[in-house]
C-alpha cells in the first residue's frame, strides 16, 4: 500500500502524496524535533523536507529506497535550519538547569545532564546519535542516510557518546554533597 | 548517579521519552498548501541509468542528453586544440617510495562515492589518473602491487549521478580492476576485471598477494582470490563482518591470509587445508597484520561497540594471545582508545595512534591523538609528532619502512619515523577524502 502511494506519488498524484505524507509526518518531526532542540526550528525543516521529497519524487529510482531517502532530505532540510538560524542569532544563550539530586531519583538528572550534554554536541553529531538510537538504523545506514563514509559515522558516534558520558560524570560531581566530598 | 555502563540504553530511552508524539497539525497542513503551487522534477537519467532504475526514458529527454553531451565534448576538444595548457606531467625520477596514488574527490565535490584515482609525488600536485568529474563511477581503494608497476582498486556505480550530491550505499555494478603503469605514470586498459554478484553492496577493496600474482577481496560471506593474470578467482567461505569493518591481510610468505570476523579471526590457508579460528573477545578485531616470519598476528583488540580498547597479538595457531598495549586503568575518569594498527614492512613494529580521555576537576578533556610505535611484543614504545588539527582516517607505512604515512580528510601525510618530523601536508585544500581508511597507497620503486 504504501510502496504504491510512493509509485503514485513520484508520478505526480498529489493525493498520493498527501496521504504519503501524512503518515510520515509525525515520524519526521519527532526526529527534527530531537536534533534541532527547537519545535519551530523543527517544524520548518519538516515542512521544507516534505516540499523537497515532493519536488525531488520523480527522481527517487527505486522505491524501496524511500525511506532511507526521505530521512536523508529531512537531515538536510534539518541541517540547513540549524544553519540559518545560526547565521541570524548571533550569540547563544547557554541555559543552566542544576541537578536536583535532592529527591535522590537518578532520572530527572539523567535527563538534565544529556540534554546539557546533547546541547552541546553540534548538528552532525547529534544526528547521528539520533538517527542510531531514535530512528534505529544500524550505524551503516545512518552513514547512508548522511552521505559519508561508514567510519566517519562511526567515529562521530563514538565522540558523542565520548561527550555525552563526559557530561553525565561531570554533571554527577557537581551534584555531589559536600558532605561527601568533606 | 547514572549506570554509565548503560549509556547506550539510557540514550535511546531519553530520545523516546524526548520525541513529541505527533507533529502539530499546521505543519501538515502548511506543506501541503505549499506543495499545491509547486511542480516535480523531471527526472534525468543516462542511458547507461535506464536498465538500473527501471525508469522509461523520454525520447525528448534522451534528444537533449545527446545534445549536451555532443557540446560538452566539443567544447573539451576545442579548448585541448586551441589552448589549452597541458597536463603537468608526472615527475618520471622516483624516489625509492614512489608515487602515492589515492582515491578522493575535488574539494568543492565533497566525499562519498563518486571518487577518482590521483596520482602524486610526495610533497607533490595530485593528479586524476582514472575516472573523471561526473562519469558516475567510484574508483576506491587503490592498492600498488608489490613490484609497484600495476594498481588495483575498487569500482563501482555511484548511487547518483551528480556530483555535488553525495549519494547512497549500497553500491551496484562492483567490480575490481588492475592496470599497469609505465615510468611516467602512464595508465593502461584495464588488464583485469573481476566483475562482482550484481546485488548492491559494499565497493570491494582489494589486497596484492606478496608475490604480485593474485589480488583478494571480500565479497559477503566470502573471500575471493583472483589470478591477476586469468583473472580466474578462488572463493573461501568466512564470516560476513559489518561494513567499515571488513579487514584482512595476506601473511607474507602469500599462503595464507587473516580474515577479520565478528569474534574472530580466520586464518584461510590458500592450498585449501582446514582454516584457523583464533578467539577474539567482544566485536571484530580491526588492523590485522602479520609479523616476521609470519609469526604471529597483531590486531586491534575492539570493545562491543566497536572501538579499539587496545592491540594485541596472538600465534597463527591461536595461541598465547596477548594484549601488548597497557589496559585502561579501571577508572572512569580515563579512557584509551588505539586506531590504525599498521605493522612495518619488515615486520618488527607497530604504529598506531592512542587517544586518551581524562576526567578531572568537574571536566572531561581528550587528550589529542597521539602517534606511537612499539616493537611487536609491545615493548620499546616511541611517540612520534604529529600536527593538531587533523582527523586521522587511516596510517600506513611507506614501502621503505623509514616514513609513516596518515590519511585524514584533507589528504595523507607523510613524516619520518626516525626524526619525527612533519614532512609535507601535500593534497590539504584540493582534495576531499572521505571513503575509508584504504583510499591511500604508496608505489614501491626498485631500482
Amino acid at each position: 500500500m504504501r510502496q504504491e502511494l510512493v509509485e503514485r506519488a513520484r508520478r505526480g498524484d498529489r493525493e498520493a502524496f498527501g496521504l504519503l505524507a501524512a503518515g510520515e509526518v509525525d515520524r519526521l518531526h519527532a526526529i527534527a524535533r530531537l536534533v534541532l532542540r527547537d519545535p519551530h526550528l523543527a517544524e520548518d525543516a519538516v515542512q521544507e523536507a516534505l516540499v523537497r521529497c515532493w519536488r525531488q519524487l520523480p527522481k527517487l529510482r527505486d522505491v524501496e529506497r524511500f525511506d532511507g531517502w526521505l530521512y536523508r532530505i529531512l537531515m538536510r532540510a534539518t541541517a540547513d535550519e540549524y544553519g540559518r538560524r545560526r547565521r541570524h542569532e548571533s550569540t547563544v544563550q547557554a541555559i543552566r538547569v542544576e541537578p536536583s539530586r535532592a529527591d535522590g531519583a537518578g532520572d530527572l538528572a539523567d535527563r538534565d545532564e544529556l540534554e546539557r550534554g546533547f546541547q552541546r554536541l553540534s548538528i552532525d553529531h547529534r544526528s547521528v546519535v539520533v538517527l542510531h538510537h531514535y530512528a534505529g538504523l544500524p550505524l551503516p545506514e545512518v552513514a547512508a542516510v548522511l552521505g559519508i563514509a561508514p567510519g566517519t559515522a562511526k567515529s562521530r558516534y563514538h565522540y558523542a557518546m565520548l561527550a555525552l558520558r563526559a557530561a553525565l560524570e561531570a554533571d554527577a560531581r557537581v551534584g555531589v554533597p559536600a558532605e561527601v566530598l568533606a | 548517579m547514572s549506570e554509565l555502563r548503560d549509556l547506550d540504553q539510557l540514550v535511546a530511552d531519553w530520545l523516546r521519552a524526548d520525541a513529541p508524539p505527533q507533529a502539530p497539525g499546521r505543519v501538515l497542513s502548511a506543506s501541503l498548501d505549499r506543495i499545491a503551487g509547486v511542480g516535480q522534477a523531471r527526472p534525468w537519467v543516462g542511458p547507461w541509468l535506464d536498465a538500473w532504475s527501471g525508469a522509461t526514458p523520454r525520447p525528448r529527454t534522451w534528444f537533449v542528453a545527446v545534445l549536451v553531451i555532443i557540446a560538452m565534448l566539443a567544447l573539451v576538444g576545442a579548448a585541448a586544440f586551441v589552448g589549452g595548457q597541458p597536463q603537468p606531467r608526472l615527475p618520471s625520477r622516483v624516489v625509492s617510495n614512489g608515487l602515492i596514488a589515492i582515491s578522493a574527490n575535488p574539494i568543492d565535490v565533497g566525499g562519498g562515492e563518486v571518487g577518482d584515482i590521483y596520482l602524486m609525488a610526495e610533497g607533490g600536485v595530485a593528479q586524476r589518473i582514472i575516472g573523471s568529474a561526473g562519469d558516475g563511477v567510484a574508483q576506491a581503494c587503490p592498492m600498488f602491487s608489490p613490484d609497484g608497476r600495476r594498481l588495483a582498486y575498487g569500482e563501482a556505480r555511484a548511487s547518483e549521478p551528480v556530483t555535488t550530491f553525495r549519494g547512497v550505499w549500497p553500491v551496484a555494478d562492483r567490480a575490481v580492476v588492475v592496470v599497469d603503469l609505465n615510468d611516467h605514470a602512464d595508465v593502461s586498459p584495464p588488464t583485469m576485471r573481476v566483475i562482482l554478484p550484481a546485488d548492491p553492496g559494499e565497493i570491494p577493496c582489494p589486497e596484492w598477494s606478496p608475490g604480485g600474482g593474485q589480488v583478494a577481496f571480500r565479497v559477503g560471506p566470502e573471500l575471493w582470490v583472483a589470478d591477476v593474470a586469468s583473472g580466474q578467482t578462488t572463493v573461501f567461505t568466512v564470516t560476513e563482518a559489518p561494513w567499515g569493518e571488513q579487514g584482512f591481510e595476506w601473511s607474507r610468505d602469500g599462503s595464507m591470509v587473516a580474515v577479520a570476523e565478528p569474534g574472530d579471526i580466520r586464518v584461510v590457508r590458500m592450498d585449501g587445508s582446514a582454516a584457523t579460528l583464533i578467539s577474539v573477545e567482544a566485536g571484530t578485531p580491526l588492523s590485522l597484520g602479520w609479523t616476521a616470519g609470519d609469526d604471529r598476528i597483531i590486531y586491534i583488540l575492539p570493545d562491543p561497540g566497536g572501538d579499539g580498547v587496545g592491540i594485541s597479538a596472538a600465534d597463527r595457531g591461536g595461541t598465547n594471545d596477548t594484549q601488548l598495549t597497557e589496559r585502561t586503568p579501571d577508572s572512569p575518569s580515563l579512557e584509551n582508545r588505539f586506531y590504525f594498527a599498521a605493522v612495518s614492512p619488515d615486520g618488527t613494529r607497530v604504529a598506531y595512534i592512542q587517544r586518551t580521555t581524562r576526567c578531572a576537576n568537574n571536566s572531561c578533556t581528550g587528550d589529542p591523538e597521539r602517534l606511537l610505535t612499539m616493537d611487536t611484543d609491545g615493548s620499546n614504545v616511541i611517540e612520534l609528532a604529529i600536527p593538531p588539527g587533523f582527523s586521522w582516517a587511516g596510517l600506513q607505512w611507506s614501502p621503505d619502512g623509514k616514513r609513516l604515512l596518515l590519511d585524514s580528510i584533507d589528504g595523507p601525510v607523510s613524516l619520518a619515523v626516525a626524526l619525527g618530523s612533519l614532512a609535507s601536508v601535500p593534497t590539504h585544500g584540493e582534495l576531499n577524502l572521505e571513503w575509508s581508511g584504504s583510499e591511500v597507497t604508496w608505489q614501491p620503486v626498485f631500482p
